[in-house]
């Protein structure tokens, strides 16, 4: 294929595109993305909408920040990006090209941040749980008998999510139900059947979906991150230095990773962010040698000599100027760090690790292996997790073949 | 070129061959493999079993309570005869009174001839070693139930009152300060299997049973140098014991305490011409004995001596534990000609599979299990259940039945927390909590809800009690009064405690991994919700969780006790246990009415006397809520039932009735009494 002008950038990501699995990939990408971030609007009790004679509501909107219901802090900010999303599809489709593909990087980030610290602060409406919906019955499916007897006239125009049952409700006699049983409260089905605490795994999948990507991100960005600047410090440097943290990054390869995991989660607790954090700290050894290596190389670069000959700080040259130009490799690593961490939660969960308060998928598939007489409990969230980890690593896989020069026709 | 060539053939030659060696080390290296994991399993058992110990240890009383296996009624006078000065009989009803022997005569009616023989199988964990004073496991326990027996027995449908067993009488005197037991005669300890080595030899003859053993037992229990802490703290108020003859012992304690009783009835013997002797038969000295005791030969070589129905035959670690019939057994003995406890099969999984196999007799199921098996019919083996037969499970060709068990679960409310400093406060949580509901939907029915600490159906339960109902709206009034409000609309109560302003949130502390409590606080965290309660639930491992209960450092939590058949209020509800660390009144429940009473209750003997002290007690801590009592510990037991054509080739004997089981499981797991109550 003959390649048509642009920056490196710009051909590395035709040439991933070309690649039909590049584009399955991101399709499957984004659905499992959109499916976390909408996961309250595509199972819920709450009605979307709300039309009776007081007036047209939406309580399902509100009911987002209802911080009694979305305890953690993950389930928040995504309940907050489902709003934003959609303000930044509009924003970016008029402003168009006047901001460019740059501009646009910069807006999305900027907001998610802008997000995240808004979730944090206590002015953010949510916490203590001023705005708690759910719990006042009228907007929800549960009042759908007695809103039978009244009459016609006086009955509310409602639109329910396409699944409805709550996430953190505890409905009559869910516990093991088989696909197909029939929500007694909401009248809402389980179509892929309840599991042993009585939830509909359908609603779990939506949600454990939150909790998965926020653990593949987290766990990822954080060994990204210790891989980073160990890496670059001890490439950069050279001498001693290297010498000292090449040892230390020998120390943390020797170490069988995942019972170091299991070790330190089952002493300190079964907390979700802990779990992360673990998984983070302890999965960044390969990183850094990936960083280092590249480092290595740019050091003795002549562009790396003609800055260090005017007199830069340091970490201007580590990260300003070698880093964009090692920076490639190191997202192909991101990528699997993110499949990995994404397993090595299911797996912890598996063993009986995972935080019970933070249903992700791991936990449904421990629930299965416990119960091997529902198999819908080990299908589902074995099919899922399959899902997601093998459309990351074929995402790395074609992003690598891509960039990698070597590997151009 | 040619030598190219030859390199490359012998090249290929050496990889064939190392190939070939490869494939022929592979299992070994397999087998080695497994050889570890196989390490590192029992090194994780190991971790359990003491996780299970100590469990054992924070249950109410010490784990090991040396109480004989339960007979009934009368039979054979091994040469004994009875002299008591005023036994007519009427005094014989097994509730203790001064001066009097009250035990209930001997009595096997349940023993029938015909249905002797066969094998029974059970599992069991592997214990640390098997030791009748410093192992504290309940398989060391269950071996020596059936291994030795004790002074007294507790009869099987009347667990609160006593037999007679390796004592024919019993004198109470002194104001319950002192017990003379006349001792049965003629009755021989085992004769070890070591004893057919040449290096025993002096082991190999009979040996009659005499006060000096019983001695011999309570000088190794006080004995600080032996390691059982918890069984000392039972014996810890006793004065002395003497040999008055060789049948005649007596036992005087310090000071009238109702636990006398079941440590000096309760007592077995341990064989002096064992544990007092060095492995060439020579006498230890008397300061030097409790230090051997704790790592003895006898236990070395894995050797049980008793003078109890069964000996032990074989005992290898992790494979297999059987006891057979001892052929000089002074009484009527059990159905059974051996029983052998599988140690093998750890997992539950597997256990369960093993036992729809046909490898063991008799096992357990969990809730969820009984749902899956039962319930939703996976196992099309075990009848269905049927609300109007309670017996229906036993029609299937595998058995099932419910078992209640002597423990009670709870949710604890810390009374040092100003937020549950006040009584409405408890009763509210008590009101909000829809016990019913989750009994029978997240438990599928099993367990009673209860609403004190003693047993349903004990004769000590105080029936006049009025449950707290759930109901919401009173849950709400209740805090109101207590000036729990929500004063700014944001959907959590509130109060203002020293002048700042309070939510009502609380974490609930409760064991990790089982899938019953996530369900259950789930539903209760949603009712609590309702009436602007907030709970976070925290799971916790079992270490921590003993610490949280010994430091007394939660809001609220989740536990269970097991109880005993003699009542006793000291240990759970007085002040003392509150303040003290690792006290096991937790809640700090402080009333200086129990306080009065459990005192009282524990210098108690006379039935009547104490059943209205307890129903006092239960009254109290009714009102004041304490504990928001929540059910009574229920499992299903299930067991082979297959035809008699069957019978010869799985059952080894046991047949279809459980009937014939009961005496034996209810010596190996002594607190699932009532099920066998008509």
């Amino acid at each position: 294929m003959p390649e048509q002008g642009g920056s490196p950038a710009q051909l590395a990501w035709s040439r991933f595109l070309a690649r039909r699995s590049s584009r399955y990939g991101l399709g499957m990408l984004a659905l499992i993305v959109l499916t976390g971030i909408y996961a309250p609007f595509l199972s819920n009790e709450v009605a979307l909408v709300w039309w009776d004679q007081d007036g047209l509501r939406f309580p399902l909107i509100w009911d987002l920040f209802n911080r009694r219901s979305y305890e953690k802090i993950y389930d928040v900010y995504f309940n907050v990006l489902a709003l934003l999303l959609p303000v930044l599809a509009v924003v970016f489709a008029t402003l168009g090209r006047r901001i460019g593909v740059t501009g646009r990087i910069k807006i999305g980030v900027a907001s998610l941040a802008l997000v995240g610290t808004f979730c944090l602060l206590p002015v953010f409406p949510g916490h203590g749980g001023r705005v708690a919906v759910w719990d006042h019955r009228p907007f929800t499916a549960s009042g759908i008998q007695e809103w039978s007897a009244l009459p016609e006239a006086k009955r509310p125009f409602a639109v329910f999510t396409p699944v409805k049952h709550r996430f953190d409700a505890t409905y009559p006699g869910a516990i093991l139900q088989s696909p197909g049983t029939m929500n007694p409260v909401t009248g809402g089905h389980y179509w892929l059947g309840t599991d042993a605490g009585g939830h509909d795994v359908l609603t779990h999948l939506f949600f454990g979906a939150r909790i998965s990507l926020t653990v593949g991100l987290v766990a990822a960005g954080l060994s990204f991150l210790i891989g980073l600047v160990v890496g670059a410090v001890s490439g950069y440097f050279g001498g001693w230095v290297d010498l000292v943290l090449q040892r230390i990054v020998e120390i943390m390869m020797c170490f069988p990773t995942f019972i170091l995991i299991l070790t330190v989660v089952a002493m300190l607790g079964r907390d979700i962010f802990l779990i992360m954090t673990v998984i983070g700290i302890t999965s960044w050894a390969g990183t850094a040698r990936l960083v280092r290596g590249e480092f290595l190389a740019h050091a003795v670069r002549d562009y790396v000599t003609a800055v260090e000959a005017l007199g830069l700080p340091r970490w201007r040259i580590m990260f300003r100027h070698i880093l964009p130009n090692a920076i490639a490799p190191l997202l192909i690593s991101l990528t699997f760090g993110i499949a990995g961490s994404v397993g090595a939660e299911s797996a912890l969960a598996f063993v009986g690790l995972g935080d019970p308060t933070a249903p992700s998928w791991g936990v449904l598939l421990e629930q299965g292996r416990e119960n091997i007489r529902y198999p819908w409990l080990i299908y589902t969230p074995g099919l899922a997790i399959f899902a997601i980890v093998m459309t990351l690593n074929l995402l790395g896989n074609n992003l690598r073949e891509a960039i990698d020069p070597k590997q151009r026709q | 070129m040619n030598g190219a060539k030859w390199s490359l053939l012998v090249l290929t030659a050496v990889l064939l061959v190392y190939m070939a060696v490869d494939r022929w080390r592979q299992p070994q290296q397999l087998e080695k493999v497994s050889e570890s994991i196989d390490r590192l399993n029992r090194a994780l058992e190991d971790l359990e079993r003491t996780n299970k110990d100590l469990a054992e240890q924070i249950a109410r009383k010490p784990a090991f309570v040396p109480t004989p296996p339960p007979t009934v009624g009368t039979a054979p006078q091994t040469g004994a005869t009875s002299a008591t000065p005023v036994a007519d009989g009427k005094e014989r009803d097994g509730n203790p009174k001064l001066g009097v022997n009250f035990l209930i005569p001997y009595d096997r009616s349940y023993y029938h001839p015909e249905w002797q023989g066969g094998t029974l199988k059970l599992f069991y964990d592997t214990p640390r070693r098997l030791n009748p004073l410093t192992d504290n496991s309940s398989v060391s326990h269950a071996v020596y139930e059936v291994a030795t027996d004790g002074l007294c027995d507790r009869p099987v449908t009347h667990p609160e009152q006593w037999s007679e067993s390796l004592a024919t009488q019993v004198i109470i005197s002194d104001d319950y300060k002192t017990y003379t037991f006349v001792l049965r005669r003629g009755v021989k300890w085992q004769r070890p299997k070591i004893a057919k080595q040449p290096a025993f030899a002096w082991l190999d003859r009979d040996v009659e049973l005499t006060a000096d053993d019983f001695k011999f037992a309570i000088d190794l229990t006080l004995d600080p140098a032996v390691d059982c802490p918890s069984l000392r703290n039972y014996y810890e108020d006793i004065d002395h014991a003497e040999v008055v003859d060789p049948y005649t012992f007596r036992m005087v304690w310090k000071k009238k305490t109702f636990n006398s009783l079941s440590a000096s009835l309760g007592l077995s013997p341990i064989p002096r011409h064992i544990y007092g002797c060095a492995a060439d038969g020579s006498p230890i000295a008397k300061e030097k004995l409790g230090v051997t005791f704790n790592q003895h030969w006898f236990d070395e070589l894995r050797g049980v001596a008793g003078v109890g129905a069964y000996m032990l035959d074989e005992y290898v670690p992790d494979k297999v534990l059987r006891l057979r019939r001892n052929p000089d057994y002074w009484g009527v003995p059990y159905h059974f000609d051996t029983i052998e406890w599988n140690l093998e099969v750890k997992n539950d999984d597997a256990q369960l599979i093993a036992f729809k196999n046909g490898q063991v007799h008799y096992h357990g199921l969990t809730p969820l299990k009984y749902k899956s098996e039962v319930l939703d019919h996976h196992e099309a083996r075990f009848a269905a259940l049927d609300q109007a037969d309670p017996k229906a499970g036993r029609k299937g060709e595998l058995a099932w039945e419910r078992s209640r068990r002597m423990a009670f679960s709870y949710l604890g409310w810390n009374i040092r927390n100003p937020l549950f400093a006040d009584k409405r406060v408890r009763k509210a949580m008590s009101h909000a909590f829809p016990k019913d509901r989750i009994i029978s939907e997240v438990f599928f029915g099993l367990g009673l809800p209860v609403l004190t600490d003693v047993a349903p159906g004990s004769q000590y339960e105080n029936t006049d009690l009025k449950p707290y109902a759930f109901d919401l709206e009173r849950a709400k009034a209740l805090l109101a009064e207590a000036g729990w409000k929500d004063s700014d609309g944001d959907g959590t109560l509130d109060k203002v405690v020293d002048g700042n302003k309070k939510d009502f949130r609380f974490t609930m502390i409760y064991g990790a991994h089982v899938a019953e409590l996530d369900s259950m606080l789930l539903i209760y965290k949603n009712e609590l919700r309702k009436i602007g309660v907030d709970m976070q639930l925290k799971t916790v491992e079992f270490k921590e969780m003993m610490r949280v209960y010994e430091d007394h450092d939660f809001e609220a939590l989740v536990g269970s006790w097991q109880t005993d058949w003699d009542v006793d209020y000291f240990q759970l509800w007085h002040s003392s246990q509150a303040e003290q660390q690792g006290g096991s009144n937790h809640c700090g429940f402080i009333n200086p009415r129990v306080d009065e009473l459990a005192v009282k209750l524990r210098e108690t003997f006379e039935t009547p006397a104490r059943i209205a002290i307890v129903k006092e007690l239960q009254a109290i801590i009714h009102e004041e809520q304490p504990y928001t009592f929540f059910r009574s510990s229920e499992g299903i037991l299930i067991w082979q039932n297959r035809g008699k054509a069957a019978k010869e080739q799985y059952l080894d004997g046991v047949d279809e009735s459980l009937d014939r089981l009961n005496p034996l499981i209810k010596t190996s797991l002594r607190r699932m009494y009532w099920h066998f109550r008509p």
